[in-house]
């Protein structure tokens, strides 16, 4: 290897190795490690703005600009309050209310998004029937991370692999994950109403209570949500139809979001635009360039055939790894990073590998259901544990993990069986 | 010991303690006034703390469920107070 190839891994280590250990803020890390790939020659100003993926990041920023605006409606509160009313106001049977909303909210919104829009929710209608929020905030973060898994623009992780593989597109995530992400999230969300099944009873003067109370109310302003309804259904119709239109989802949420902006008026352009998450649009950035560096000096090539001569070559064997692999260090570390790593490894694979599919699949399922396996997989696990500690319920790493890691375990077995009966069998 | 009076025509404010927490039911008489309690109701939604005053709306018209923690008595007092809602507050 060349001594730019050694360079390239030297800043690559260094800046995961900040990442992991969360010392500094992780967009400061890889928007320095992106620079020292420009700084040491590693990748030329040219090569770095060419692996900027500018349709993920379009397809984040659009869809966080709606999901702003909406969330100033009052859907979710509406949306918790009907469905605790429809169960009759029994707690568990809310639990497994606001989980599904929760699970539905993160397919088509960002998990974190849905996880803030649901807690204050969640507060509000524990405190009524005076339980315990805790299972229900652990049940609705396991449950973002199920519901992300389901289509392109759920996570992260998806949102990269469907934009960088040109192959698969927004109808082939619904295909392909969504079928076995409802099937997880009814297995697990079985087993969170068993384990919990004791820890959440209330009176039924207080079921009744939740009965009394008027969920229109909770609309803050209905000429809003009109709008934000019509743009948010022609929005996610658009992602449906972008294949055949031959129009980048990135191009359609960017649309979503500017047509829902002039609808509303120009009042809302300041407060929606302070909303979209630029820490995470700026965490892409770095870590596009900090992962062009290994491409342009052959280093995720040269991986890639060492992973191969690993596996020899197999496809099954090449599938598991990646679905494992890739679960157990998304429980743990940041799977962004890891899946910006792994992508154009598998893109490499894809030369000497007749059939790449399932190693797609794998890399979703793992990385995007790896997030359930401790308090720091994913961001939404983190938010949630932030804002019940500020609350004074503490969700702790260990009792975070003794539910979060088995589940996890679980739907990682289920996507084993799932991936080789489909794909390989 | 807060004590607070209001006007008897324009709402109802019934009162009671719950563990931790005031439960306020609050009935509003005078329309108008139903607006500076959602101002009220805003403030206390759009600030950082999730649990410190949750406001339920009953489907009986304009009457308000409010759960107040003990530490946030006094601020809501004070919110009803500057809102006009309560006429006076004194130790």
């Amino acid at each position: 290897m060349e001594t730019q190839a050694y360079t390239a891994i030297a800043i690559f280590l260094i800046t995961y190795a900040f990442i992991i250990s969360e010392k500094i803020h992780r967009t400061i890390i890889a928007m320095l490690g992106g620079a020292a790939m420009l700084v040491f020659r590693i990748v030329d100003y040219e090569g770095a703005l060419h692996h900027i993926d500018f349709n993920t990041l379009g397809l984040l920023t659009g869809m966080m600009i709606i999901v702003a605006i909406t969330a100033r409606t009052g859907l979710f509160k509406y949306l918790a309050i009907v469905s605790a009313q429809k169960v009759g106001g029994h707690p568990l049977k809310i639990l497994v209310a606001l989980s599904l909303i929760t699970a539905i909210g993160s397919a088509f919104l960002d998990n974190v998004t849905t996880v803030l829009l649901m807690v204050p929710v969640t507060f509000s209608i524990t405190r009524q029937l005076q339980v315990n929020p805790l299972p229900f905030l652990i049940s609705e973060i396991i449950a973002s991370n199920i519901g992300g898994t389901a289509t392109m623009i759920g996570d992260p992780p998806n949102i990269m692999i469907g934009n960088k593989v040109e192959e698969l597109d927004f109808i082939d995530f619904i295909i392909n994950l969504a079928g076995i992400a409802i099937f997880i999230m009814i297995i697990t969300i079985a087993i969170l109403a068993f384990l919990y099944r004791k820890q959440v009873k209330t009176t039924d003067k207080l079921k009744k209570s939740i009965m009394n109370l008027d969920a229109a109310d909770e609309i803050t302003d209905k000429r809003l949500l009109l709008k934000c309804m019509i743009v948010l259904a022609g929005t996610i119709i658009g992602f449906f139809l972008h294949s055949i239109l031959d129009i980048e989802s990135s191009v359609i949420a960017i649309t979503g979001a500017f047509i829902l902006l002039y609808l509303v008026g120009e009042s809302y352009i300041e407060d929606a635009l302070e909303k979209v998450e630029w820490t995470t649009i700026f965490f892409f950035i770095g870590l596009f360039v900090l992962v062009s560096g290994l491409i342009e000096t052959q280093i995720i090539s040269l991986l890639a055939d060492k992973a191969l001569a690993f596996t020899g070559g197999d496809l099954t064997v090449t599938s598991m790894l990646i679905l494992w692999m890739s679960a157990i260090a998304s429980a743990f570390v940041d799977n962004i990073p890891f899946v910006a790593t792994m992508i154009p490894m598998i893109q490499e694979m894809g030369y000497s590998m007749e059939n790449i599919e399932p190693l797609w699949w794998s890399l979703a399922l793992g990385a995007c259901l790896g997030g359930n396996g401790s308090l720091i997989g994913a961001s939404a696990n983190v938010i949630v544990a932030g804002l019940a500690a500020k609350e004074g319920h503490h969700i702790t790493f260990v009792k975070f993990l003794l539910i979060g890691f088995p589940l996890m375990i679980l739907s990682i077995v289920i996507a084993t069986f799932y991936i080789y009966l489909r794909y390989l069998f | 010991m807060l004590t607070y009076e209001y006007n008897t025509e324009d709402l109802t404010i019934e009162e009671k303690k719950n563990g931790n927490d005031h439960e306020f039911t609050i009935l509003i008489i005078k329309e108008e006034l139903c607006e500076k309690l959602l101002e009220v109701r805003y403030f206390f939604e759009n600030n950082d703390i999730h649990t410190d005053v949750l406001f339920y709306t009953h489907n009986k018209e304009n009457e308000y469920h409010i759960i107040v923690r003990n530490d946030m008595y006094v601020s809501f007092l004070l919110l009803l107070f500057q809102h006009q809602l309560i006429q006076s507050l004194k130790w």
